[in-house]
């Protein structure tokens, strides 16, 4: 077994109730590393790419890598791997705090959860063993009663909990799962594949340590990692200082802060509910993840309100600009809110100014309404709604489904902004075309974070490119694109590509493992993997070029004020350079391209299916 | 010409301030380095003359690199954004 990994994986059956321990081949490690790339692997070879989300033959994976609880820096975060009732595509989740550690201290890689139970259950991981207990006392809990209820009954307080809250329970379709009560692995709707599978949480403690290969060479690599971490401004002083809430000034300036459901992309109250007012007036401390130097983690309180993690930019801005709110007390509850009930803060924040759009429009019934003011700007409404929605109640039911059934709901449906039915964050691409074609060509719905092409089009990492240009983009998206394949397989923090990246992976990994890898086996490793994605999608929807589409207002309507006024997303003519450095055809890859990336297999099934392109 | 100069983040902290106007008189244009003289930044986010790797310099929102960096022109009531390096999710 190579360095790094435990080396033994659980499957848990929930239906009936067996867990086994298996390994995988050193061949399949080295070919899909861990993570994101183990999990979409294990999801091609076990489930059908058509199967229903909720149903017991989905499966769902709890997955770290081969760095994880190392010394690594910001290797402390695990992912959840499964198909998402949200997007109905491929789907992983990450999440930090300290529940990815502590799983492979108590001797497991990863946890392949399938089937249903019929009873509420939580699975309970110690050092080497693993059993099912009942959960009928935790049903109905939020996150955080939850998890000292666990810590409690087990009896000892260094115990990691990942659990879902009452959203996850009520199947809503964006509930996250959430570990150390204030981290989320949010994105998808993994909290309603657990929910439906009555797996309310997995609490994990150990005591075990992964080996490490090449002692010494891992050391120098870690080092040199560490001082380039401290060198940049961005992981070195800002996030430090700020934590992500340091983007809202700057995106707004730029004039991409997408306000009142990206009807324009300048918000006048900005500045207060920016990383300098946070640090200024709630934040009490930094909250770290394990083993990180960088410390974005924010711990927040408002007195008389409520306290805990967060908010995050992406948070403040869900249920700030996006609802028109400049109220930074109460975007603070509403993200407390949802760690407590186990909510996508990105996803709950956006469907609420989906919903106020469609209220402004005179779409929603009064009835429904219940005497709720849904105007831009109510900082009730953003708290109030989050209630409604985790326990699908009234107009709750209806947000509950996405912004894309709501908006169809409501007989709007141009009104959804979301890619394959998943909300778009915090960024309008009019303004940053590298960035919109990232969102068009996710594997996983509306998603910032598969190529997060603010970072050279707006931030200057690794360096400034032309945000209103469009030649260069599909090679740079495609790069970035299998860059953060590789990190989600690693399973590291993505800020740590603001210090260093791909080359410093493959020293990282290659003291860690004893492999002789190299950054271009790495590189070759996320294309494998950010194709193999594309595969399940394909084998899912029948993909191809109709599905890397943005929303009509994105690509129609221009930005009507500010830096970026007047411009569209010209996504086409960014397209056709993505399509050809990826060796595609129409949106799918060609059979040369899989068979390069040792997907013959997969190439094959594309064929029988009728699917591979001409 | 007056032009306004706003400060971000770590800035903030080490100027003191958020924003001043920028005078200069009998002229209807300069470059960013002389705004930013006069602003009390060149020191900070160019020590040495050389910019800071990382620095985003705005006018009008748009980026200055993209403009010349510290000789980009700036005109009669134009914003200057300057923030220290930044970035996040």
């Amino acid at each position: 077994m190579p360095g790094g990994y435990m080396g033994k994986f659980l499957r848990v059956n929930l239906t009936d109730g067996k867990i086994r321990e298996e390994t995988f081949p050193e061949e399949v490690l080295r070919k899909w590393i861990g993570g994101r790339g183990l999990g979409v692997y294990i999801m091609l070879k076990e489930v059908d790419p058509k199967v229903d989300p909720l149903s017991p033959d989905n499966k769902i994976i709890i997955l770290t890598g081969p760095l994880t609880g190392t010394a690594a820096p910001s290797s402390g975060r695990w992912c959840s791997v499964t198909k998402s009732p949200l997007t109905g595509t491929i789907h992983d989740s990450h999440a930090g705090g300290k529940f990815g550690p502590e799983l492979k201290f108590a001797g497991f890689d990863g946890i392949i959860i399938e089937g249903a139970s019929e009873k509420p259950v939580y699975l309970w991981v110690h050092d080497g063993k693993a059993e099912l207990r009942d959960a009928k006392h935790l049903w109905g809990k939020d996150t955080h009663a939850t998890t000292d209820a666990i810590i409690e009954e087990l009896g000892d307080k260094d115990i990691k909990v990942a659990c879902i809250g009452p959203a996850g329970e009520n199947l809503v379709k964006f509930a996250c799962i959430i570990c150390d009560k204030h981290r989320a692995a949010g994105r998808g709707g993994h909290g309603a594949v657990l929910g439906a599978k009555k797996l309310k949480a997995i609490a994990v403690r150990g005591t075990m340590k992964p080996r490490i290969a090449d002692e010494e060479k891992f050391r120098q690599a870690v080092m040199e990692c560490f001082q380039k971490i401290k060198q940049s401004g961005v992981t070195g002083q800002a996030l430090p200082e700020y934590g992500t809430a340091v983007l809202v000034n700057i995106i707004n300036k730029h004039g991409i802060f997408p306000t009142r459901n990206f009807q324009t992309g300048v918000f006048p109250g900005a500045e207060k509910i920016s990383g300098e007012k946070m640090k200024e007036t709630i934040l009490v401390r930094r909250d770290p993840c394990w083993g990180c130097p960088i410390a974005c983690g924010r711990y927040t309180r408002v007195p008389g309100v409520g306290e805990g993690g967060g908010p995050e930019y992406e948070t403040i801005w869900a249920f700030g600009a996006q609802c028109g709110v400049d109220d930074l007390n109460a975007i603070a509850k509403a993200n407390y809110l949802c760690n407590e009930l186990g909510l996508d803060t990105i996803s709950m924040g956006h469907v609420i100014g989906t919903a106020m759009e469609l209220y402004e429009k005179g779409k929603i019934p009064a009835e429904k309404l219940r005497g709720l003011e849904l105007k831009w700007g109510n900082p009730e409404a953003i708290v109030e709604l989050t209630w409604r929605t985790a326990y699908r109640s009234g107009l709750g039911d209806d947000l509950a489904e996405g912004a894309k059934k709501l908006a169809e709901k409501y007989g709007a449906p141009e009104v959804a902004m979301v890619v394959r039915g998943q909300e778009l964050p915090a960024y309008d691409p009019r303004g940053a075309q590298g960035h919109g074609l990232g969102y068009a060509t996710s594997n996983r719905g509306g998603c910032h974070l598969r190529a997060y092409m603010i970072a050279p089009e707006v931030l200057g990492v690794p360096e400034l490119v032309d945000r209103f240009e469009t030649k260069g983009k599909g090679k740079l998206v495609k790069t970035f694109q299998d860059g953060f394949a590789v990190v989600d397989s690693l399973v590291l923090c993505k800020f740590v590509t603001f210090a260093f990246f791909v080359d410093e992976f493959a020293k990282l990994l290659a003291g860690a493992t004893g492999w002789n890898v190299t950054p271009e086996e790495l590189w070759k490793a996320g294309e494998r993997i950010f194709n193999a994605e594309r595969v399940f999608n394909i084998l899912a929807f029948g993909d191809g070029k109709e599905y890397d589409t943005l929303p009509k207002r994105l690509l129609e309507e221009p930005m009507p004020e500010g830096p970026a006024k007047g411009y569209v997303v010209k996504l086409d003519e960014m397209l056709s350079e993505y399509y050809e450095v990826r060796g595609w055809k129409d949106g799918r890859p060609t059979r040369e391209k899989l068979e390069e990336l040792g997907l013959k297999e997969l190439a094959d099934r594309l064929e029988e299916a009728g699917l591979l392109p001409r | 010409m007056k032009v306004r100069v706003e400060i971000y983040s770590l800035l903030r902290e080490k100027l003191g301030w958020k924003e001043r106007i920028v005078e200069i008189p009998g002229r209807s244009e300069a470059t960013l380095r002389e705004v930013l003289e006069r602003a009390g930044l060149v020191d900070v986010i160019a020590p040495e003359g050389r910019l800071i790797e990382g620095v985003i310099l705005l006018i009008n929102g748009r980026n200055a690199r993209l403009e010349g960096g510290l000789d980009a022109r700036v005109h009669d009531n134009d914003e200057v954004s300057v923030f220290p390096p930044g970035g996040g999710g």
